[in-house]
């Protein structure tokens, strides 16, 4: 049976997702085909407009020192890891004012989160090894991720653009997942980039476990 | 085999249907199989033995009698369902069928043991299955694995070498069986004394009926099946079932229902996974019950599908992205726990546990709640106390997610079509489901073996449960993929009996999804499947190559280990052996395919094979989106939970 010829009529290159998975169902939306519209392309989403933001309910804005900040995210990556979702909690050195802690969760490699309480930026830092910049599925994660921001997503499940932007950031090969959080919301911060990874890897569960199999040593069944 | 263009009346095909299959399924007779008698000088039958032994009489079982006849009677007391086996072991395989315990017998005791396994997990009643010394024994190793990864209580019965030549090696077949099966049982034993074979009886029910269920495995060396016993004052221990266990059922503590009650009332997104032991403990009613009265959407998990319908409206079975969403999970009877990471559910998800064993309440999954109970009564207590509740903004979402995997499965439908020179998988997962669910059947009507490897991933997108014990979910947990055509001799076995939750549905076929590479572990059960004129259609999804294939691919020196013939003809190997044959190599020849063999199940009670020809590459999301797909499952990370 000859194998690699495309057969048949032109196929979708990945899932045409409805907001659930925050990709915009529709427009002919494809994540392959699908370019990362940059650090900050949420906020300009044509696809949904000023007054459905407004209508997201409002947050208080709290006023936090760096410091502040530092305790409450502490506390809340504290409470996964007492909750067992996180095990082998540990949080190294500030260095140059960034906070890193390590744990294990979705696999058996321990993740590295990096927080930096004067910017509110949050780095799981090389969460995703072997992705190529260039790649179909560097595209693929870095719409979806992109897409968590979008309104038609249910509000426990998206990342509020006025409190946090997401990205992917390619790296040697790997792909870090960055949250900055505004205006000192970073317990959201936490929460919401904690969250994303974990809706990460449901995505690549659902549309490439194979890469789960590789680098995750998920197993193939 | 009939290729497509011929075939049967489709009107006959739709009225029989409707009508039912009962009056179909009796009956093999001495007949030659029809389509063997067509082309065979010699054409395949069926012994007249088989027809003679529905009708002997069972011998009158009383003093004098054997150890292996006392047993056997502590089994038909106990209610033990059905018997699968080989030869061997004969002495107690022989009582055990005398007392009209219905039995079968196979080519492989491997797969009778997860044929055993799959009858209990349509109908939750205790099975036996049974093996010769040595080879037949170790022969049902991955059986009794697989069912005890899927909680099942099957009773594993095995001759053995005599107590005189332990030890020594002397004769054949010579195995320490009782360390084999160390770490896959609830509780074994190699019984030595034969005055105590009916208190090991009890032991091996007391397990089998209490608790989380599990295999138990009993060995008979020779000096204790053989024994003779004159009247019952030789036996000790010699109890009725109700003096040595009991019927009642641990209730949850009031203060722990209370609290329940009040986290429920407090979430905002709760869900209820339902599991195996709601099955066990055959608490669909009281589930559906505290689902309602709460509006709390359900999803399912575990070793069979049904216990609560799909098509309702607090069925997340088919919205798995909403999975993530839920804020409260209350887990009912998940005996086999995914980890944390495995669950869809997200990292701030709280957890309640019911399960009646208070050991195992925290192992591997933190909770907020433990309730230590039987599954049926705790949920009874729940529907009893919790207040009404509205979740209609959780409802909704869960609406919502349902509406786009059900446009993304049809999507998934419209681009296999386009593949017309082999039969992709989500041609198969559709078109089955509208066969057996949308159809001129009742959607209730027929169980499922969903089997497979990677054709499953397709299949259970489509495939629904509205009754319990409608699929029985083949490869859950222990992930074997051998078993399938094993299986189907099992829930076809469960069905024409009517056991259980199968009672409604008796004598209708049953249809199975299996691989090609399922399909040559246990693909000889096709002539179990025929000799007893069992109603079976098993489709075939056949790709050519193993599962593995795609992660191997690029590995030239290896891969022929992961490569078979390709285009085999599965479907002429269930002809040679009594069965109906179907090859299917387009798309469009898959429905009339189907409803040829259901009609030859209909007309004649017989299986059939339809061997469904797709190609390996449809694992290539580059060249054949959407490829292999992940699972839907809420144990997404963990293998069909």
């Amino acid at each position: 049976m000859p194998g690699g010829e495309r057969r048949g009529r032109a196929a979708p290159a990945g899932p045409a997702d409805g907001h659930i998975l925050g990709r915009e169902s529709g427009r002919g939306a494809s994540p392959s085909r699908g370019r990362p519209r940059g650090p900050h392309a949420g906020e300009s989403d044509p696809s949904h407009g000023d007054g459905e933001q407004r209508r997201v309910r409002r947050t208080p804005r709290v006023r936090r020192t760096p410091e502040q900040s530092l305790a409450v995210v502490r506390q809340q990556l504290q409470a996964y890891a007492d909750r067992r979702v996180f095990s082998g909690f540990s949080e190294g050195r500030p260095v140059a004012g960034r906070h890193r802690f390590r744990f294990s969760w979705l696999g058996t490699e321990p993740l590295t989160l990096d927080y930096t309480p004067a910017t509110g930026t949050f780095v799981f830092r090389a969460l995703l090894p072997n992705v190529p910049a260039r790649s179909a599925l560097y595209a693929d994660l870095a719409a979806f991720v992109s897409g968590r921001s979008s309104t038609r997503l249910p509000e426990h499940r998206r990342v509020e653009r006025r409190r946090a932007r997401v990205r992917c950031i390619p790296a040697r090969g790997a792909v870090s997942v960055e949250l900055v959080a505004t205006r000192n919301f970073h317990d959201y911060g936490v929460n919401r980039v904690v969250n994303l990874v974990h809706e990460i890897f449901l995505y690549l569960q659902e549309y490439r476990p194979e890469y789960l199999w590789a680098n995750f040593a998920a197993p193939e069944e | 085999m009939k290729r497509a263009g011929q075939g049967s009346s489709r009107r006959r095909f739709m009225k029989q249907a409707v009508l039912g299959a009962g009056a179909a399924t009796v009956g093999a007779g001495t007949t030659a199989l029809a389509s063997a008698a067509e082309e065979d000088v010699s054409p395949i039958t069926v012994p007249a033995e088989f027809e003679a032994a529905k009708h002997a009489a069972l011998p009158e079982l009383d003093f004098p009698m054997t150890g292996a006849q006392v047993f056997a009677r502590a089994c038909k007391a106990e209610g033990v369902a059905a018997l699968f086996c080989c030869p061997g072991n004969y002495s107690v395989v022989h009582a055990m069928s005398d007392t009209g315990i219905p039995t079968y017998g196979g080519r492989h005791e491997g797969s009778m043991c997860h044929a055993a396994d799959a009858f209990t997990r349509v109908t939750g009643e205790i099975v036996a299955t049974s093996g010769t010394e040595g080879p037949g024994f170790t022969d049902m190793i991955c059986g009794i694995a697989a069912a005890n990864s899927a909680r099942s209580p099957i009773l594993v019965l095995a001759s053995n070498k005599t107590i005189f030549a332990e030890d020594t090696e002397r004769g054949i077949q010579d195995a320490y069986q009782q360390p084999t099966t160390e770490g896959m049982r609830k509780y074994g034993k190699r019984m030595i004394t034969p005055a105590r074979i009916h208190e090991y009886a009890g032991y091996a029910f007391r397990q089998l009926r209490s608790g989380v269920p599990k295999p138990v495995h009993l060995d008979f060396p020779a000096e204790i099946a053989n024994a003779r016993f004159r009247d019952a004052s030789e036996i000790e221990y010699y109890f009725d079932k109700a003096r040595y266990r009991t019927e009642t059922r641990p209730h949850p503590d009031p203060r722990a229902i209370d609290r329940a009650i009040a986290m429920l009332g407090a979430a905002e997104r709760p869900i209820i996974v339902s599991s195996n032991g709601v099955f066990h403990s055959r608490a669909w009613d009281a589930l559906r019950r505290l689902a309602e009265r709460a509006h709390i959407p359900v999803v399912e998990s575990g070793a069979t599908k049904g216990q609560f319908p799909a098509d309702h409206e607090l069925s997340v079975d088919t919205a798995p992205r909403a999975l993530a969403s839920a804020d409260l999970v209350l887990l009912v009877g998940q005996y086999c726990m995914p980890t944390l990471g495995e669950f869809a559910f997200g990292p701030d998800t709280r957890y309640i546990r019911i399960d009646p064993c208070a050991e195992d309440i925290g192992r591997n999954l933190p909770i907020d709640l433990g309730i230590v109970s039987d599954e049926r009564a705790a949920l009874e207590a729940l529907a009893d106390g919790v207040p009404r509740m509205r979740h209609d903004a959780w409802v909704a979402e869960v609406a919502e997610a349902r509406a786009q995997f059900e446009a993304q499965n049809d999507e998934y439908y419209r681009t296999g079509l386009g593949y017309d020179d082999a039969v992709h998988p989500a041609v198969i997962g559709k078109e089955l489901a509208d066969f057996v669910h949308h159809g001129p059947l009742p959607p209730d009507r027929t169980t499922l073996v969903q089997g497979g490897y990677g054709i499953a991933r397709y299949t259970r997108r489509y495939l629904r449960a509205f009754r319990p014990g409608q699929i029985m979910n083949g490869a859950y947990q222990y992930g074997a993929i051998g078993p399938d055509v094993g299986y189907t001799v099992g829930v076809a076995a469960a069905v024409r009996q009517g056991t259980g939750p199968q009672a409604d549905y008796q004598g209708h076929p049953v249809i199975a999804v299996t691989g090609d590479a399922g399909f040559g572990y246990t693909g000889m059960e096709m002539e179990t499947l025929s000799k007893y004129r069992m109603p079976a259609v098993i489709v075939v999804y056949n790709n050519n190559a193993w599962g593995t294939w795609q992660g191997q691919r690029n590995n030239q020196v290896g891969l022929p280990v992961h490569l078979f013939q390709e285009n085999l003809r599965y479907d002429k190997m269930g002809e040679a052996l009594g069965a109906h044959g179907e090859y299917v190599t387009r798309p469009s020849e898959f429905r009339p395919a189907l409803e040829r063999a259901y009609q030859v199940a209909l007309d004649e009670s017989r299986p059939s094979v339809v061997n469904v020809q797709a190609k390996k590459e449809f694992w290539l999301r580059d060249q054949y989106a959407p490829g292999f797909l992940g699972k839907i499952e809420p144990g997404v990370m963990s293998y069909y939970h």
